[in-house]
């Protein structure tokens, strides 16, 4: 059983749509720009970061998405949801990041990049605890994924986008999603078979 | 396996996502027949989709949130503050100064105008004559929460509707209920709050009541949790057949005779439960518990056996999954069930 709540104009309110808040945001509203900056600073954040690999830098490009959100509230279209516009918005910093010459950026992060990394490989491992063998072994598989089909396969499974939505944010055509999500999943499925119930086993056999 | 393409590869991924038509559903299933090993091959796919596949990190949302707004000084006089520092920027350099910063301030006056104006055509429109009654619904399997224009606050169960009378909240609040809800009314004498429901008026000054009623030909049952209500049948004289209902007193009312039968409640989460997601039964016939089912989770239940609908069934369930009550009746019930799509057929367990 599912369970939602409606305003006094019978719209949809909370998680299930954001048009109260877009609303509030285009009128200059605070509560708006909150509500939609924790609606979404963790998933922009973790997306921008597995590019840069730093929460520091991550945290500085987000912020450029939502300033430029702010600066062009009043343009925004009155829609259900701001997830592809915000995904593409963080994509554009992140390349942009990732393209950056040495002038642009060195002043602002000199270590930054280096130390944060060791810092959350370390913080991810006492994580780890909590998750299971299978778990892991998924973590670890699609870590190992070229970039371009980790990136795809993280926004789907993840984030999840729509395939339209990713082949926006990642300016590819909708088949090359299609094709390299299913890529992937025929790696994963093969990878992992001998970390599943144990007929799996049997099936490796089979197709050798 | 191997061989499998990866169109075919989507579409068993649309499968278990639930997002293809029903030709796919009929050919992922005719496939999933014809080998038990690609049975497996989806589960294993099913398993591997349903898993995180990446390390989240910790963000501090709040912590964030405040230095982007000491970074930029957000918030604080509105758009003008920025646009005043940008004025002051481009003052310190350019020559003709003056005009510039006159400039900026008409700019800036022009956009507070213009947010005004925005904000103001944005106000819904009262006086608008096509929204003469509204409408709010709770379809099967879902319940719905409102908040009416008088700060009233109404949960729909499932498989509800709730009609505001035009000019509610005018000098009277009446509403019509189909199905079953829970009434959260805010104090207000000179607008009374007024609940139609089958053939019979809830009347309340201020006050939280649950009220049920489902199908014409069943009594319409109203409990109270605090506060006092009037309830009555609105064919009838009033004087005859209206009664008041006070904390923890059920009342029921006969549709077609209007007579009302009171009770005292001892423990009225069986009444009101469903609000926050209990589902509760107590000695209940397992064809009155089917019928529940049907609406909080929107299947279709049936039996192998007239006579399992006798059975009785006391349990209560907290937000439960479909599967983890089903597995439960079957333990208490003695019963064995199988699930297709939206069909749910319960038949007697071989012991």
């Amino acid at each position: 059983m599912s369970s939602k709540k409606l305003n006094n104009d019978n719209t949809e309110s909370e998680s299930t749509s954001e048009r109260k808040w877009i609303a509030l945001l285009k009128e200059g509203e605070e509560r708006g720009f909150d509500k939609i900056y924790e609606l979404y600073f963790s998933r922009l954040s973790q997306f921008v970061y597995r590019y840069v690999h730093s929460k520091d830098i991550a945290e500085d490009l987000i912020h450029n998405v939502f300033l430029s959100l702010w600066k062009n509230r009043k343009n925004i279209q009155l829609r259900d949801s701001l997830r592809p516009y915000l995904y593409q918005a963080a994509r554009n910093q992140a390349m942009k990041y990732m393209n950056r010459s040495k002038k642009d950026f060195v002043e602002d992060y000199p270590l930054g990049a280096i130390k944060d990394r060791e810092q959350e490989l370390e913080l991810a491992k006492l994580d780890s605890r909590d998750r299971s063998e299978f778990q892991e072994k998924v973590i670890e598989a699609v870590d190992k994924l070229p970039d371009k089909r980790r990136q795809i396969y993280l926004l789907s499974r993840e984030d999840g986008l729509t395939y339209k939505e990713i082949s926006q944010v990642l300016s590819i055509s909708i088949k090359t999603v299609e094709t390299q999500i299913s890529r992937t999943l025929r790696f994963l499925r093969e990878h992992l078979s001998d970390y599943m119930p144990a007929i799996g086993l049997i099936l490796a056999s089979i197709f050798k | 396996m191997s061989d499998l393409t990866n169109s075919e590869i989507q579409l068993l991924v649309s499968y278990l996502k639930q997002e293809c038509t029903r030709v796919e559903e009929r050919r992922v299933e005719k496939w999933l027949e014809d080998n038990e090993d690609h049975q497996q091959f989806l589960s294993e796919l099913e398993r591997i989709i349903e898993t995180p596949a990446e390390e989240k990190l910790d963000w501090d949302v709040e912590g964030s949130l405040q230095r982007f707004k000491e970074k930029y000084g957000l918030f604080e006089e509105e758009t003008s503050s920025l646009l005043n520092q940008q004025a002051i920027k481009d003052f310190t350099h350019r020559k003709i100064a003056g005009k510039k910063k006159f400039r900026y301030s008409v700019a800036a006056g022009f956009i507070l105008v213009l947010m005004a104006v925005l904000w103001l055509l944005n106000q819904p429109n009262n006086q608008n004559p096509e929204t003469k009654t509204q409408q709010f619904i709770a379809e099967r399997g879902e319940r719905v929460s409102i908040t009416l224009k008088d700060g009233s606050e109404v949960t729909l169960n499932a498989n509800s509707s709730l009609t505001l009378s035009s000019g509610f909240n005018d000098d009277s609040r009446i509403v019509n209920l189909k199905g079953e809800a829970f009434f959260s009314v805010t104090h207000n004498e000179s607008k009374p709050f007024e609940v139609k429901a089958g053939s019979v008026y809830t009347k309340v000054l201020g006050t939280k009541f649950n009220i049920r009623s489902y199908d014409s030909k069943n009594p319409v049952e109203v409990v109270v949790t605090e506060g006092k209500v009037e309830v009555g049948s609105s064919d009838k004289n009033k004087e005859g057949f209206s009664q008041v209902l006070g904390k923890q007193q059920r009342g029921v009312i006969n549709n077609k005779t209007g007579s009302v039968t009171v009770d005292q409640v001892d423990d009225i989460s069986l009444y009101t439960g469903w609000k926050d997601g209990k589902l509760v039964f107590e000695e209940s016939s397992f064809a009155d518990v089917r019928k529940e089912l049907d609406r909080w989770y929107n299947i279709n239940t049936s039996v192998s056996d007239k006579s399992l609908d006798d059975r009785q069934l006391s349990a209560s369930f907290n937000d439960e999954s479909l599967i983890e009550v089903l597995e439960i009746i079957s333990i208490s019930l003695q019963m064995d069930y199988t699930i297709n799509n939206k069909d749910v057929i319960f038949s007697n367990k071989e012991s």
